[in-house]
């Protein structure tokens, strides 16, 4: 038996060994407690500064993708990923990475008025935000653009952007000169009778995220979604869904449709339906001060 | 061991026969991506040059109407050169022309899995080592803490049940959160750099305070008349439990410890919420980026292939302690 515990502790020191040493993109990077605390944005003020720096971006987005490329182009960064968008700030906040790669709705939330982190960089490429519904819902969509196209009528959608993001971010994306005729949405086009079912990943400020009290969805996709069902006569329903199933939810039928900061890609153009753009956004690089 | 052989062998069989059925050679288009990969294209007049990243030429035709850009390659070509990858991002010199996703060769079902098998076992290489590496390690400690719990002295006594009450009462998922983002803002000498190293200590810490019990009810099965003989030889207590009691103690360690081994490997999939990509979480990733649940096959056996071994050890290792009883 002996022996057995000796295997054993030479196993763990061996691969503890192993494991510290490791320096994958992909986590399990880095050794030591706290070593690298108040790392600092370390000059970063581009994507081109990436290069051998901590960047934390959220799992599955467009940001995501664009740090893939990036590494497949051949830089060495050191990427963490995360679920949620929250779990970055957190990291950025205990200084675990030296930068977030996110979207610039997200980063208002966290650089307006804040004088802990600053947006050092806003990517030229825009990336709108459209609604995302299942390949089969034209009627609903119909109904959802000619919604939305009357919130930009009559101000609301201004309105709704002054609040949550301090300024119009919706200005210039649609020209309605004359009041939209909303067609009407049948029972069958909505999943259950009555109500607008719309599926958010809440943990995303200041699009869709959770009060004080921690159970109310609050935010700016909350708003929007709210208008668009006292518009189209209905209730408005959030359901918080994670983001990476989000998308096989919406074609299973969860829900109505997606509104959570959903970039409009090619991709996703090909596999569901999304309207024109509701919001505009771009990615940008948020950094500690 | 024979066992796992027999699961692999059938879902393989199953899957070589699915893919007679579907895969063709015509070129395709199609949705399945797993990961962006570079290609170059030159345009000119309206022939498309594509060079890989290996370096690989292939020339076809392309039409372009507004945003969108269609290009046909030879299947028997493309085939050739197995280019079967999805393309990102394309490029001309240095210009990014549009985004598109197309199959160059509709890829059957075992091709599929055998393309995710690298990043499959990559993640369960973490979910293995994790899994080792904690039980191993909250092994050690956690014969500490089962004597401390049998111990007459008043602290180690209280504390080593203070420490099993603490951990096993709390959710494991809270306690990897709570070591990863927590920690930090108590002091931030107390930050883990490494997520792993994070994951480790947490499952390690949790897995002790399980483990201890274990090892506390199987020296406490051991005949009182053991001891009571020791005893009577002159040995001291130490000397009892080192040499007497806890030697026998191991056999009846060992069925619920494999259980715990087994248990913590399905336990590391809960990882993912400090953003460790373990097999779980790369194969959820998997599916919804190529949206098929297909990707579940591969993953539940290489589930099975590390059960079965954890199993196998530990029968061999009953087989042999029980030699003497």
């Amino acid at each position: 038996m002996k022996r057995i515990f000796a295997l054993l502790i030479s196993v763990i020191l061996l691969a503890s060994a192993a494991a510290c040493s490791e320096g994958s993109t992909d986590g399990g990077s880095g050794a030591g407690d706290g070593s690298n605390i108040g790392a600092g944005s370390g000059g970063i003020k581009s994507p081109a500064d990436f290069a051998g720096k901590k960047i934390a971006v959220q799992d599955e987005t467009t940001a995501d993708e664009s740090i893939a490329l990036m590494i497949d182009d051949g830089m060495d960064i050191d990427v963490f990923r995360y679920p949620q968008v929250i779990n970055c700030f957190d990291d950025l906040k205990i200084g675990r990475v030296d930068a977030v790669y996110v979207d610039s709705v997200v980063a208002a939330f966290y650089t307006t008025g804040s004088t802990e982190y600053q947006r050092v960089w806003l990517s030229d490429e825009a990336e709108p935000l459209g609604i995302c519904l299942d390949k089969n819902s034209e009627n609903l969509l119909a109904a959802i653009e000619a919604a939305v196209d009357t919130l930009y009528y009559n101000g609301e959608m201004a309105n709704i952007s002054r609040k949550h993001f301090g300024e119009d971010l919706t200005a210039g994306l649609r020209n309605v000169t004359s009041e939209p005729v909303i067609p009407p949405v049948s029972d069958d086009d909505l999943r259950t009778p009555g109500v607008f079912s719309v599926g958010a990943d809440i943990g995303y400020p200041p699009m869709e995220y959770y009060d004080r009290d921690g159970t109310t969805p609050i935010g700016f996709d909350i708003d929007v979604g709210k208008a668009i069902a006292d518009l189209l006569g209905l209730e408005h329903k959030v359901i918080d869904t994670a983001w990476d199933g989000i998308f096989d939810s919406v074609e299973r039928g969860d829900f109505d449709c997606i509104m959570s900061s959903v970039s409009i890609t090619v991709p996703r153009q090909q596999r569901h339906l999304l309207t024109q753009p509701y919001v505009a956004n771009a990615l940008c690089i948020v950094v500690k001060n | 061991m024979r066992k796992a052989a027999v699961v692999i062998a059938a879902v393989l069989i199953m899957l070589a026969v699915s893919s007679c059925a579907s895969g063709s050679l015509s070129g395709l288009y199609e949705e399945d991506v797993l990961r962006p990969a570079r290609v170059k294209l030159d345009f000119s007049g309206d022939s498309v040059t594509l060079t890989s990243l290996k370096g690989d030429l292939l020339t076809g035709t392309f039409t372009a109407s507004g945003d969108v850009v269609e290009i046909t390659f030879p299947p028997a070509e493309a085939h050739a050169l197995g280019l079967r990858q999805v393309m990102n991002g394309l490029r001309s010199g240095d210009k990014i022309i549009f985004e598109d996703y197309t199959f160059l060769r509709m890829p059957s079902a075992l091709e599929k899995i055998i393309s995710w098998m690298p990043a499959l076992l990559n993640a369960s290489w973490i979910t293995l080592s994790l899994t080792v590496l904690s039980v191993c390690a909250a092994l050690i400690l956690s014969v500490f803490l089962a004597l401390g719990k049998l111990s007459k002295n008043f602290i180690t006594r209280n504390l080593s049940n203070a420490y099993v009450f603490f951990f096993r009462g709390t959710p494991l998922l809270m306690q990897i959160f709570f070591i990863y983002y927590g920690l930090p803002l108590i002091h931030s000498a107390l930050t883990i750099q490494s997520r792993y190293m994070a994951a480790f200590i947490a499952f390690t810490l949790n897995i002790a305070a399980y483990v201890a019990e274990i090892i506390r009810a199987a020296i406490q099965s051991i005949d009182k008349g053991q001891m009571e003989a020791s005893k009577a030889l002159g040995l001291s207590y130490a000397q009892a439990m080192r040499l007497v009691i806890i030697p026998q103690a191991y056999r009846r360690m060992i069925p619920p410890i494999c259980n715990e081994f087994v248990m913590v490997l399905k336990d590391t999939s809960l990882v993912f919420v400090i953003g460790l990509m373990d097999l779980t979480s790369q194969t959820r990733k998997i599916q919804s980026s190529n949206n098929t649940t297909l990707v579940f096959i591969p993953a539940m056996a290489l589930y099975l292939v590390m059960t079965s071994v954890f199993t196998s050890v530990f029968n061999r290792l009953e087989e042999r302690l029980s030699r003497y009883e």
